[in-house]
């Protein structure tokens, strides 16, 4: 089934693309994310979504198919098994980004293919849940990262530089993010770890059939 | 299958039970009638390692009037609500409501906290809830506060409700007048979760005219939904000129996640759900326009 | 994980047993007393196999947790005959109208008969389709357990 979901960042599309092609940055804005190993284009993670009383995790792998600077746009491929269950996920990630001047939109198209318990459930609970984690990331993301990483960057353009000056009181949080993420760590995680997120969300919405 | 493994607790009081979650976090959950969590912690759909058992206290059961409306405590079976003369003199929805729920052998566990707690979008007392502007009380290390309604429910089986809050009653307005109450459910077997349902209360003023309107939807979205628009649209008109049909077709405009699975589709719980307030509609104001002007 | 002790009287026995928390109490009627007549069907509440009274209110035994019908009475369809062996009005009833084939489901519509009729003891048909909506037959078709609810309630 295919999802789609948006969210928007408060700089222009170059810069967006920067920070999220920058593992180093959004990873610890993905809720419940955690990378385990990078190895070039390829990492392992985990995600850990809950949904109400319902917790999944899953543990897995993504890799890049495409990744196109001048288009901004990147397809992300990832497949991802419960840590406690037997059900599987896969899901292909297509990013792209819509300059619209002094922001950018972000669109993320999710084919997702489930097998296990989570097939039975429709797309209702998958699409909200998608809506929300991403939610959450975008909300992170503005937050914490798009100021950090402006003052931090080094004001590579007089645009970040002007931001930066705006964004001074954030130098301390981007300081502390970067050293939070200290081992290292693959880029781009975003789309993917959307990606393994969306998989484990759909994970389990028994119910329909109680008593 | 059977649950992963847990501590349990039984606290003797709310208090203690709200410090407890405080104390293990998210790796805690209260366990009230069990009706809704168990299944999940047994299909392993959900795991904790702490489940806080408050099902024996007394504290949390009971029925009272207070402050103009009726105070439920969370602890309170379904069974006592629905059997419960107060309340179906002063809160018919909740009485009609109940056979819905499950099977009786469901209800003799099942509470009412439970039930709005657990928040699952085609849950009846959510939906009475949210219908009649009920109010929360949820209990903290730190102190008690009362929720209203309309903030309560924030998405799929999630509530306002911090991690370290117990609910611990929930108190229903009482609707004076001239009114009339509706419940319409559907669903493939008696019993199932509902494909769509409506709970109407509709009030009406000496000159048959619709002084207030309640319309809580359930299984028509990731949580229990009001049709605010459509109660808007029929305070002041005579009932008599009101149409049930565009009432039904007006309550499904603006329901923008309208589950679809193996139960139904969008269109097709949508049909449902339209018709069904339509009944809902004729039921509940034909009951209140018996209802003679001084009571 | 830590185990914990449970005392519940069963069919007037008072047992007393150390088990996970975990364990249902369906498992627990089966596994710690031996009373093997409430049946897993579905173990998630839908089928109504396993349904025992619990101080005298029909519940789901594998919705529960032993550990939560500590200092409780449950009765299982082990206890519905008299001490003698003489069968219930519900039992009896269930033989003569051929209301039970594999009978899997059957001690669950025994204690969900039984709790019906003593809130109800004359009950119209819809009321006890309604009723017994919960307990699932494969068998029967269920016209012939509908019978013998009519004819327990006459001998009741």
């Amino acid at each position: 089934m295919e999802l789609v979901n948006e969210f928007r960042v408060p700089v222009s599309v170059d810069q967006a693309w920067e920070v999220l092609t920058d593992v180093e940055r959004i990873a610890p804005c993905i809720p419940g994310a955690q990378l385990l190993s990078v190895d070039g284009d390829d990492f392992t993670g985990t995600v850990k979504v809950k949904v109400g009383p319902i917790t999944v995790q899953y543990r897995g792998n993504a890799s890049f198919q495409e990744k196109d600077a001048a288009a901004h746009r990147a397809v992300i491929k990832a497949n991802g098994k419960e840590t406690r269950g037997q059900g599987n996920a896969a899901a292909v990630v297509t990013a792209e980004l819509k300059d619209e001047g002094d922001s950018t939109s972000c669109v993320l198209t999710t084919d997702l293919t489930i097998s296990g318990k989570a097939a039975q459930f429709g797309r209702g609970v998958l699409s909200d849940v998608a809506t929300k984690l991403i939610g959450q990331f975008a909300e992170r993301l503005e937050a914490d990262v798009l100021a950090g990483a402006t003052a931090s960057a080094g004001a590579e353009t007089p645009q970040a530089q002007t931001v930066s000056a705006a964004t001074q009181p954030h130098d301390v949080a981007s300081v502390d993010l970067l050293s939070v993420v200290a081992a290292p760590v693959a880029k781009r995680v975003l789309p993917v770890a959307g990606g393994l997120a969306v998989g484990i969300a759909i994970g389990f919405l028994l119910g329909r059939r109680r008593s | 299958m059977k649950s992963a493994p847990f501590d349990y607790h039984r606290p003797d009081s709310a208090a203690t039970a709200a410090q407890m979650l405080a104390e293990f976090g998210e790796d805690a959950k209260i366990l009230a009638g069990g009706q809704s969590l168990v299944p999940m912690l047994a299909l392993r759909l959900a795991y904790f390692d702490h489940l806080i058992d408050i099902s024996g206290l007394d504290e949390l059961k009971g029925i009272e009037r207070r402050n103009g409306g009726v105070w439920i405590g969370a602890g309170t079976t379904d069974a006592a609500v629905g059997a419960d003369e107060r309340v179906c003199a002063a809160v018919p929805l909740l009485t009609r409501v109940t056979p819905y729920i499950g099977h009786f052998q469901i209800r003799s566990r099942g509470t009412l906290g439970g039930s709005i707690a657990h928040a699952d979008p085609a849950g009846e007392y959510p939906a009475v809830a949210l219908a009649l502007d009920a109010e929360m009380e949820a209990l903290s290390p730190t102190g008690s506060r009362q929720i209203p309604a309309a903030d309560f429910f924030t998405g799929l089986w999630e509530t306002n409700l911090e991690p370290d809050e117990v609910l611990t009653g929930v108190r229903f307005p009482v609707w004076a007048g001239r009114c009339g109450f509706a419940v319409q459910e559907f669903a493939r077997r008696h019993g199932d979760f509902a494909i769509a349902g409506a709970v109407m209360a509709v009030e009406l003023d000496g000159d048959d005219r619709v002084a207030r309107c309640g319309i809580g939807l359930l299984g028509l979205g990731s949580t229990p939904r009001r049709a605010l628009q459509t109660e808007a649209a029929v305070i002041g008109t005579p009932v008599g000129e009101v149409d049930a049909d565009d009432v039904g077709r007006l309550a499904m405009t603006g329901l923008d996640d309208v589950p679809a699975d193996l139960q139904g589709s969008v269109s097709y719980r949508t049909k449902v759900g339209a018709a069904l307030v339509a009944r809902a509609w004729a039921q509940a104001t034909n009951e209140a326009s018996t209802e003679a002007i001084n009571a | 994980m830590h185990e914990r002790t449970v005392r519940v009287c069963v069919n007037g026995h008072h047992t007393e047993a150390t088990v996970e928390p975990r364990m249902t109490l369906a498992d627990f009627l089966r596994e710690q007393c031996g009373l093997t007549g409430t049946h897993l069907g579905c173990e998630h509440g839908a089928c109504g196999a396993c349904t025992v009274l619990l101080d005298g209110d029909a519940v789901r035994s594998c919705l529960m947790f032993a550990v939560q019908a500590d200092d409780m009475e449950v009765t299982t369809v082990e206890g519905i005959a008299s001490t003698d062996g003489e069968l219930s009005p519900v039992q009896s009833a269930l033989r003569e109208c051929h209301g039970l084939q594999c009978g899997f489901c059957t001690p669950g519509f025994v204690m969900s008969i039984t709790a019906l009729l003593n809130d109800n003891p004359h009950p119209t048909d819809d009321e006890i389709r309604e009723g017994l909506s919960g307990n699932f037959c494969r068998c029967t078709g269920y016209q012939s357990i509908v019978n013998a609810v009519h004819r327990a309630a006459e001998v009741i």
